[in-house]
């Protein structure tokens, strides 16, 4: 029986994993680090000194490689946490440390009094009228968040579903964007 | 301010959800042909990240393949060092040898069966080359012992 990762077309598992890693790391990272944290991934993958990919466990090598990322993310995340010593969102009223977002991990983190629950407020009135994506976000905040799940439960082909991922990530992204203008222009104002 | 708490499962809610959002760039919810457009549309190269995620692949199959040569040629040299050791191979018990042989392979787990044969029979360079083996499996045994004992 041969070893799970012979025959592996490497060009095509790196593009998609450094393309992930770049969307994980968003503003925290450039594409060298992104490139850098898929191939340490790719890596550890061969290395006897890290837990093997187990296909019986997960079949999908981009897959378990994607989670050998996010841990990698979340390391880097804990270590910035530490190093600046606690809560990064600073006192209510204040905005943190300039440098504390970039490497703190927290996903939802923007410049200034910006948290989680006003972006999910914001994502949840910008997509209401677009019925799938809201349905597939709020599927998504229930804890249902796999594609062929969200379509069984929805009725709807796969396709639909990836294609309205793709909308609701598009204001995931429109909302951040905004509402770091509208910090940096509170900050300047 | 929201409470701290809600904030934080709000935090965790949203990291959900962006990591659930990109992990579909692993899946078959983009073609290979789109990944390549977003990387450019972001900035990368996708024909660079493609070509040096390949060597690195190549590389590192390789060397895991190669991998089993580095053990046996380190193991072979555990044998080597442990038989050139002096006193690994003590001197032929030339007088009444056959109960030393026995008790040596007795160490070393092996079954020699000398007990039917009369004194005599066996030539002693016979007896002498079983004693060396015997020996020089004992000290590659205790060797390797030894070596493992150390990782």
């Amino acid at each position: 029986m041969g070893n799970p990762l012979d025959d592996i077309d490497w060009s095509r598992v790196s593009k998609r994993l450094t393309a992930f890693a770049h969307w994980r790391l968003g503003s925290r990272g450039t594409w060298q680090d992104a490139e850098d944290l898929a191939n340490e991934a790719i890596t550890r993958v061969f290395s006897p000194d890290y837990k093997a990919w187990d296909p019986a466990t997960e079949p999908d090598l981009l897959r378990h490689l994607g989670s050998v990322v996010n841990g990698l993310i979340s390391n880097m995340s804990r270590t910035a946490r530490e190093e600046l010593g606690g809560d990064v969102l600073g006192e209510e009223g204040t905005a943190p440390r300039r440098d504390a977002h970039r490497t703190a991990g927290v996903a939802s983190w923007v410049d200034g009094k910006i948290y989680a629950t006003e972006i999910l407020e914001r994502i949840a009135t910008e997509v209401e009228g677009d019925k799938l994506a809201s349905k597939v976000f709020w599927l998504e905040v229930e804890g249902v968040p796999e594609p062929k799940n969200q379509a069984a439960r929805l009725g709807r082909p796969i396709r639909d579903i990836y294609n309205a991922r793709r909308r609701l990530e598009a204001k995931l992204a429109m909302v951040k964007e905004a509402l770091q203008k509208e910090a940096r222009d509170a900050e300047e104002g | 301010m929201p409470k701290k708490d809600e904030n934080e499962s709000d935090r965790a809610a949203l990291a959900a959800l962006e990591e659930s959002l990109a992990m579909d760039l692993l899946t078959d919810a983009y073609t290979d042909d789109e990944i390549d457009q977003l990387i450019r549309a972001r900035g990368g190269d996708p024909a660079a990240i493609g070509a040096r995620g390949a060597a690195l692949g190549a590389s590192l199959a390789r060397a895991r393949r190669l991998a089993w040569q580095d053990a046996a040629k380190e193991k072979r040299q555990v044998m080597e060092d442990a038989v050139a050791r002096p006193g690994a191979i003590p001197p032929f018990p030339s007088h009444d040898p056959i109960p030393a042989i026995l008790a040596v392979a007795a160490q070393v787990g092996v079954t020699v069966n000398l007990s039917g044969r009369k004194r005599g029979e066996t030539s002693p360079v016979e007896l002498e080359k079983l004693w060396r083996k015997l020996h020089e499996a004992k000290a590659l045994s205790e060797a390797l012992k030894a070596k493992d004992a150390k990782q």
